[in-house]
């Protein structure tokens, strides 16, 4: 209370004044303009860019292999590409066993690259910016790999958390550890795409906002801008490909029991 | 002082969880490089392996994201 009265801010107070700082407006979710008061509402900017996300992954993926021929025109390659990357990364981990799983894995790549690129337009929204999204996501591949283990294994499915060659006095200790290691993936999992979206768009606003202050400092830090957002299309690529890989390897886990 | 800069002390402070997250990955990575200049043919196997292994490694850092999270936002 002495310190308000001396003239001294809190947080909060500075929060509110400092509105050049506002960091984390851009995460907010609201309906966008175009269906404000129309019974639309529920499309919020975050519906909207995973709409168009998936809208834009459908047609040029159907586009693209309209006409499949066995010599491939240019698009066609394109599209080519992209499979054979989501095969490698599938067989890479899985083994021939993998194959049905390239749709699942090769989708969620998908849907999580493009979802970065649109955020990393001006003025967009980015969708993985939000835990809610990125847990829903790892939740389901959570109970996937449950349920595909059970399903294939039966109840020996279980022996993946008591691993071979453990003397028997250390069991307990491997197997609690193991079942933590187990129940924590979803968090991991989620918060890892989920905190390099949202901590990558933050440094950059802070940065962008530094350099909007004065024309001097505008100039010397375009450099370090332009910089800064090749990293974050990296980041976009990296994490896409990290969460794809990551659903590929916990579903290893499911199809194969090697001891 | 205030509870809001506790929190925000104790936040700044929790994120140095990510010294060790940053060592481990220095560790993957130079072994990474190493092993690759050593033997280039071995690059496309150890690449997939040394994704899943800097995942892994970063998500410790992320327990300590999680918490400087926590005393921010939800406390």
């Amino acid at each position: 209370m002495s310190a308000r009265e001396n003239g001294e801010l809190t947080m909060a107070d500075k929060n509110e004044n400092g509105s050049a700082f506002d960091l984390l407006g851009q995460f907010d979710i609201a309906p966008i303009k175009a269906v404000k008061d129309t019974p639309f509402e529920f499309i919020t900017n975050s519906a909207f860019f995973m709409i168009l996300t998936v809208a834009v992954i459908a047609v040029l993926m159907l586009v693209f292999t309209a006409s499949a021929r066995v010599v491939p025109g240019r698009r066609q390659t394109l599209s080519e590409i992209i499979y054979d990357f989501g095969f490698g990364l599938v067989t890479d981990i899985l083994g021939k066993h993998g194959r049905p799983f390239l749709p699942f894995v090769l989708s969620v790549f998908l849907f999580v690259f493009v979802a970065n690129m649109w955020g990393m337009m001006p003025y967009s929204f980015t969708v993985m910016s939000h835990v809610s999204l990125t847990a829903f996501m790892a939740v389901v591949i959570f109970s996937m790999v449950i349920y595909i283990g059970v399903r294939r294994h039966g109840l020996k499915w279980f022996s993946l958390f008591a691993p071979s060659g453990v003397p028997f006095w250390l069991l307990p200790f491997m197997i609690f550890i193991e079942v933590l290691s187990f129940f924590v993936r979803p968090l991991t999992h989620s918060l890892r795409l989920f905190a390099n979206m949202t901590a990558g768009h933050i440094v950059l606003k802070v940065i962008g906002t530094f350099a909007s202050f004065t024309l001097i400092g505008g100039i010397a830090l375009l450099p370090a801008l332009v910089a800064l957002s090749a990293l974050e299309f990296l980041v976009a690529y990296l994490q896409a490909y990290i969460f794809a890989l990551l659903a590929a390897v916990y579903l290893a886990d499911a199809v194969e029991l090697h001891h | 002082m205030t509870l809001e800069m506790f929190k925000a002390l104790g936040a700044g402070l929790a994120t140095m969880g990510f010294i060790g997250a940053g060592i481990g990955l220095g560790t993957i990575f130079g072994n990474y490089f190493q092993a690759v200049s050593r033997n280039p043919a071995s690059q496309d196997k150890f690449q997939t392996w040394l994704f899943v292994g800097f995942a892994l490694t970063e998500a410790l850092g992320i327990f300590a994201l999680l918490i400087a999270f926590m005393i921010m936002f939800v406390i």
